[in-house]
């Protein structure tokens, strides 16, 4: 743009033709101008942090005919029972018919599941490195035998039911909030990022349980060893970069990593309140939804991929639980909204990502699922009806990590609200409620645009080189560093 | 560096603030130049400090795009402001 454009006569301003001012009055103005400007950035900071602070939302909505979720209806358990596999062999023969699969079969085809013995050193992603990377993250729970608790097996050594060292004096909190917060301290000590203590739900546990092992049905009144009060819910993000590479092989080395770290932290906390003389038994997916009980425990709101979406980590966390006798009465956390479900209303980034085309495209929830085939008989056995979300096809899902021999983590890597820990994401994360749905689509589209996520079916060799190359750079989790009080609300 | 560059940042926001301040107490112009001279110089330095902290954590792409799109728009807010309001100004005053 030239100043003959804009129609300004040409004229050289020299610096000594400036008018000279009172020096008084410069600092005196000046000093007014820079506090203002302090008064608007810690407005804006304060504005910010009181917005990551979310507001009290309702929680899970669901129907009147609503109720807890049988355990052997989860695609994982089915998977892992040949119990399951005899009971119900029209569920293999259904999902090979519809979906043209002959070759799938949810136990035979999970049991070979990591266990094919191939890498290919070419191919990025899926090299012997890659390989032992996915093993070696999970095989501290191999060794302590307690890798079936991912797949919903109950009372596993370090998620075990027995209560046999409950100490006989019960400790004294002085009050809910003194246990609340002496709760949340021992859980951060042992490595959790956020806490949120939630009041037990029957709603949100499986009931009957199932005992995977054995084919055995349990229930909570018979065979669980006490009456739950509540449920710590903890948080344990993943890594940012091991992540972005799905559903490459090495991204399973930070979720077998925060598998192990969930089972570690509940183990950890199990034994520290029976120390105080109450009844704990610790969890990793096992006996009840872990993003149910996530949302009630203030920690987030459940996304369109199925997951628990955390203010500043996205659905790129790992959830333990550990259920309790300790009554919080009046202090127990509650759900909060952060404008998380109404961004996923217009973004739909993790359906667009997912190889298997297993998650809903719907714009609004249902109460049941709407997706292909949920017409047939019997066809949505895994889901739970009467619970507002969008109702993803699991049974794809695992076909998809039976084909890839690894899990996939793509409706993670590709969330818009997954991103790395800087003041930037949290800002824009503040700002989000406030945003109109026109705006929440500019923002999904920028995410990938900005060089965040953007998952295909094939990893990204940019994202695996990016991982491997980063060396005593690497972030891991230390990289959420930041809550912003985001932390469980009460 | 994180910490470097909100301070380098805080240098020239009071820099840009002296600046705004200057014109406004020697040049008469009309109410609203200061507030859109503010407009832009907020975008531009929002632009460098979202480029700055996507380039330290490793996402350069990021502060591409921050730069050309948040910068870029501070800049010709700035720019036609100054060329549209406050030179004219500037120059009916020395004359």
């Amino acid at each position: 743009m030239t100043q003959e454009n804009l129609d300004i006569p040409v004229k050289n301003i020299d610096i000594d033709d400036l008018p000279n001012v009172s020096r008084r009055n410069f600092f005196k103005r000046t000093a007014i101008a820079g506090g203002a400007a302090m008064v608007a950035g810690g407005a804006t900071l304060a504005a910010s942090k009181a917005s990551l602070e979310g507001r009290e939302s309702n929680g899970i909505e669901v129907s009147d005919s609503f109720k807890a979720k049988d355990q052997r209806d989860i695609v994982l358990v089915q998977a892992t029972s040949p119990h399951l596999t005899a009971k119900h062999p029209e569920r293999n023969t259904e999902y090979q018919r519809l979906h043209n699969r002959p070759d799938f079969h949810f136990f035979e085809s999970g049991a070979k599941y990591e266990h094919r013995d191939h890498w290919d050193n070419d191919r990025p992603g899926y090299t012997q490195a890659d390989r032992a990377l996915m093993h070696s993250a999970w095989y501290p729970l191999i060794v302590a035998q307690s890798r079936s608790a991912a797949f919903l097996q109950p009372n596993t050594p370090l998620h075990s039911w027995d209560q046999s060292d409950v100490e006989k004096e019960q400790f004294d909190f002085g009050s809910n909030k003194r246990a609340s917060t002496m709760i949340k301290s021992a859980a951060k000590i042992y490595g959790a990022h956020r806490v949120g203590i939630a009041k037990f739900d029957k709603r949100f546990v499986y009931d009957p349980l199932f005992d995977v092992e054995n084919g055995k049905e349990l229930s909570w009144e018979d065979d669980f060893p006490f009456e739950p009060k509540s449920v710590i819910v903890i948080l344990l993000p993943m890594d940012y970069d091991s992540i972005a590479t799905s559903p490459a092989w090495c991204s399973e080395g930070t979720i077998g990593d925060s598998y192990t770290n969930m089972s570690k932290i509940a183990c950890q906390m199990g034994k520290f309140i029976r120390g105080l003389g109450y009844n704990a038994v610790g969890a990793g997916n096992d006996l009840g939804s872990s993003v149910a009980y996530g949302i009630l425990a203030g920690l987030g709101e459940g996304g369109r991929n199925g997951a628990l979406i955390a203010p500043g980590i996205g659905p790129r966390a790992r959830i333990a639980k550990i259920f309790t006798s300790i009554d919080l009465g009046d202090d127990f956390d509650v759900p909060h909204s952060w404008g998380i479900n109404e961004f996923c209303k217009s973004c739909k980034k993790c359906a667009d990502s997912c190889p298997a085309d297993a998650i809903s495209h719907d714009t609004e929830p249902s109460f049941e699922p709407t997706y292909e085939f949920s017409d047939e008989p019997g066809y949505t056995w895994n889901n739970h009806v009467g619970i507002k979300k969008w109702h993803s096809d699991a049974k794809k899902c695992f076909n998809f990590w039976c084909d890839n021999d690894g899990s996939c983590a793509n409706c993670i890597a590709s969330c818009t609200f997954n991103e790395p820990d800087f003041w930037h994401h949290w800002f824009i994360m503040a700002i989000n409620p406030a945003m109109p749905r026109f705006i929440h689509s500019w923002m999904a589209e920028a995410h990938p645009a900005f060089g965040y996520g953007g998952q295909t079916k094939e990893p990204k060799i940019d994202k695996v080189e990016k991982m491997w190359g980063m060396g005593e750079n690497m972030r891991t989790n230390s990289a959420n560093k930041n809550n912003y009080g985001t932390a469980g609300k009460s | 560096m994180e910490s470097l560059q909100w301070f380098s940042l805080g240098v020239f926001v009071m820099l840009c603030l002296n600046v705004m301040v200057y014109v406004g107490m020697t040049i008469k112009m009309k109410w609203y130049t200061i507030p859109l001279l503010i407009w832009g110089v907020v975008w531009m330095f929002f632009g460098i400090a979202w480029a700055g902290s996507s380039f330290i954590e490793g996402y350069p792409q990021s502060g591409s795009m921050a730069l050309v799109f948040f910068t870029g728009f501070g800049l010709i807010c700035t720019v036609v402001t100054w060329q549209r309001l406050v030179k004219p100004s500037l120059e009916s005053n020395s004359n």
